[in-house]
């Protein structure tokens, strides 16, 4: 019974981790608003002083949240009014779903001003925003700016971005999201896990052997 | 087991066929048609959009209506003749073949550059004023009538010319040829005709600003610049009739180079302090890099087996450049090398355990056997048979920890460790199968050894 529990939850483990995620803005995700090609390029770190925001999500620790009202740009677009053509310091950069980053900073990467997310409420609006803390600069990117489908049109972009480590912070992540989070949290300890796990198992069977001859 | 894996690939091929890459859950967007309608009332919104798309270097595309209507554009400058600085009046009439056209937006590009707008009256008429702050004794006005989104109109443009007066002006920069980093650079500026104006140099990444009259001395501090060939550049902006001038220069910042040691043994332990020695003459800011990151006193645990770069860089200390030793080590972590021995061991393990059942049934064989009569003399039926019983007896006294041995008869030790089969009728078809062979003159069948076989299996 103890066998076949454990082999349905390493079964089940084992499928969760084979199944991509479909969190969108996922480094796991490999569809075209998934950020795999992104996590393909750059360094991902926990602690990180560049952050690509989902939206949905925020940090509340520097007061910046990326909304879920998406950019409707009717003239400077690629092809798309939901794909705006937005100033990145000076260089135009394509960003696919881009909702409007929200809290204080500087601008470094903005829409046109003729983008829209109601008819009352207008561009320029901020996808990246560069927030000074006590003793350095946080660089805070939309997602959307490096998703699958975007990311080849914004190579100049995506390689000044990936100088650094970027952590990326998502709104409701799915369990094979989460899996593989955990998973590269615990690589480092795999093999110590490993090893404690078998000696246990050796020692446990040794002793179980003994008992039995004994009797 | 066996039924686990075929419902495992199944649910796998099930979740591959069925996964969908989720699209971002945002609210609704607004209606296009609207946002257009919205830009087309509002002229100053559109200029705004035609600087952005300016400054990114894109060029708006707009589908003309399905009959469009052809424009014409007049421009009208005075004077005809300015002094660099002054202004010029551009004045037109923008209209169609069935009248003027009102209140429409008139760009108007001085040289090229997109400079002003105008908007159009009832009759269709523009006009506006622009400085001329362009240094060319012809420059080129025009006037580009480009139609919002949606409008049934086609583009038309003007040029006109203005002849622009101004003087030439120059600007010199002495320099010398080297200076050694850390020292104060002396540049002397000069220029012609004595206009006091602003003049910017650029040196190395930063900028520095003075006004001058007919020359000036800078002395730049050289600590903040990199060594190697610097190239400086002045310029002076135009200033109402003088023309801007600018100089270059190029001065060498020659920097020292430190002498650097490092010595460290080629084999390092993740997690245990390495004897790495280093030092530097003179004695300036350093920094031990092991794979990119910052010694501090021990190898990283964290760091896999390999070879790795150790670095040691020095921090750029005015006369004395930047630079970097690197010494190529092999870091042996034992967390890595751990599951090595784990296999090892359970393979080990796992051999012993199959020697030692073999030895164990073949015990119990012989137990089962002498339980017999010591004359018999058995056919290799009958042998198959007690071996097929051993086999059972052997797992069943692992399983509950009672082994066999000859006190029991076979259907005394089968009642006792009944419990622990997983099949009663495979056990009790094994033990009839043996007392047979045993008591009986009929030999086994091997249709009956066979799922005697079959029986141990699902035992």
């Amino acid at each position: 019974m103890l066998r076949t529990t454990l082999a349905a939850a390493l079964t089940a483990l084992l499928l969760l981790y084979l199944t991509p995620s479909t969190t969108p803005y996922s480094p796991h995700n490999p569809g075209p608003d998934g950020l795999s090609k992104l996590a393909a390029h750059c360094q991902l770190a926990d602690q990180a002083d560049v952050i690509i925001l989902a939206p949905g999500a925020e940090l509340p620790q520097y007061n910046v949240s990326a909304l879920r009202a998406p950019i409707a740009d009717p003239f400077i677009n690629d092809g798309n009014p939901r794909n705006p053509v937005v100033n990145a310091r000076g260089k135009p950069a394509v960003a696919p779903n881009a909702t409007p980053l929200t809290g204080p900073g500087t601008p470094l990467v903005y829409t046109s001003p003729g983008s829209f997310i109601t008819n009352d409420t207008r561009g320029p609006f901020p996808l990246a925003l560069a927030v000074a803390t006590d003793n350095k600069t946080i660089y805070i990117y939309h997602a959307a700016l490096f998703s699958n489908q975007a990311i080849d049109k914004n190579a100049a972009l995506l390689k000044e971005v990936c100088a650094r480590p970027v952590k990326i912070v998502v709104a409701d992540p799915d369990p094979a999201h989460l899996l593989h989070e955990h998973l590269d949290e615990a690589q480092p300890w795999a093999a110590p896990a490993i090893l404690t796990a078998t000696s246990l198992y050796l020692l446990l069977k040794k002793t179980t052997w003994q008992s039995r001859r004994e009797k | 087991m066996k039924r686990l894996l075929p419902v495992a690939a199944a649910a796998l091929l099930l979740i591959v066929a069925l996964h969908k890459p989720s699209a971002p859950q945002l609210s609704p967007a607004p209606d296009v048609q609207q946002l257009i309608e919205l830009v087309r009332a509002n002229p100053e919104l559109w200029r705004l959009i035609l600087l952005f798309a300016q400054e990114l270097g894109i060029n708006l595309v707009i589908k003309p209506p399905p009959k469009p209507i052809p424009t014409n554009i007049t421009l009208t400058t005075e004077p005809d003749r300015v002094t660099a600085g002054g202004e010029v009046a551009i004045s037109g009439v923008l209209t169609t073949p069935r009248g003027p056209l009102a209140g429409q937006l008139v760009a108007i590009y001085l040289d090229g550059a997109l400079t002003q707008f105008a908007t159009t009256d009832s009759q269709g008429r523009f006009k506006t004023v622009v400085t001329i702050h362009i240094y060319k004794p012809r420059v080129e006005i025009r006037a580009v009538y480009k139609p919002l989104p949606g409008e049934p109109y086609l583009e038309s443009n003007a040029t006109a010319a203005v002849e622009v007066l101004y003087n030439t002006t120059t600007l010199h920069i002495s320099a010398p040829r080297r200076v050694k980093w850390g020292e104060e650079l002396t540049l002397h500026i000069r220029q012609d005709p004595p206009i006091r104006r602003t003049i910017r140099i650029a040196a190395g990444g930063r900028t520095y600003s003075l006004i001058i009259y007919d020359e000036s001395t800078v002395r730049i501090p050289t600590a903040a610049l990199p060594p190697g060939t610097l190239h400086i550049t002045a310029r002076a902006e135009g200033k109402g009739p003088y023309a801007p001038a600018a100089a270059t220069a190029t001065v060498e910042i020659e920097a020292e180079t430190p002498r650097v040691r490092l010595e460290t043994p080629p084999l390092l332990f993740a997690g245990l302090p390495a004897e790495i020695r280093y030092s530097t003459t003179p004695n300036i800011s350093t920094a031990l890099l092991l794979a990119g990151r910052p010694y501090r006193g021990y190898v990283p645990l964290d760091l896999a087996t390999g070879f790795y770069d150790l670095t040691l860089k020095t921090a750029p200390a005015p006369p004395y450049r930047a630079v970097s030793v690197t010494q190529r080590v092999l870091v042996i972590n034992f967390t890595n090398l751990a599951p090595l021995p784990a296999a090892v061991a359970v393979a080990y393990v796992v051999y012993r355990r199959h020697k030692t059942k073999r030895e164990e049934v073949e015990k119990i064989y012989e137990e089962v056997k002498s339980a017999t009569p010591q004359s018999r003399v058995f056919s290799l039926e009958a042998e198959e048979a007690l071996r097929l019983l051993a086999h059972a007896y052997y797992t069943l006294g692992e399983r509950s920890g009672v082994r066999y041995n000859r006190r029991y008869t076979y259907r005394e030790y089968a009642s006792a460790v009944a419990n622990y089969a997983r099949s009663q009728d495979c056990l009790w078809h094994l033990v009839a199968l043996a007392e047979r062979a045993v008591y009986s003159p009929l030999v086994p069948t091997p249709v009956e050894l066979a799922r005697g076989w079959q029986c141990l299996e699902q035992l």
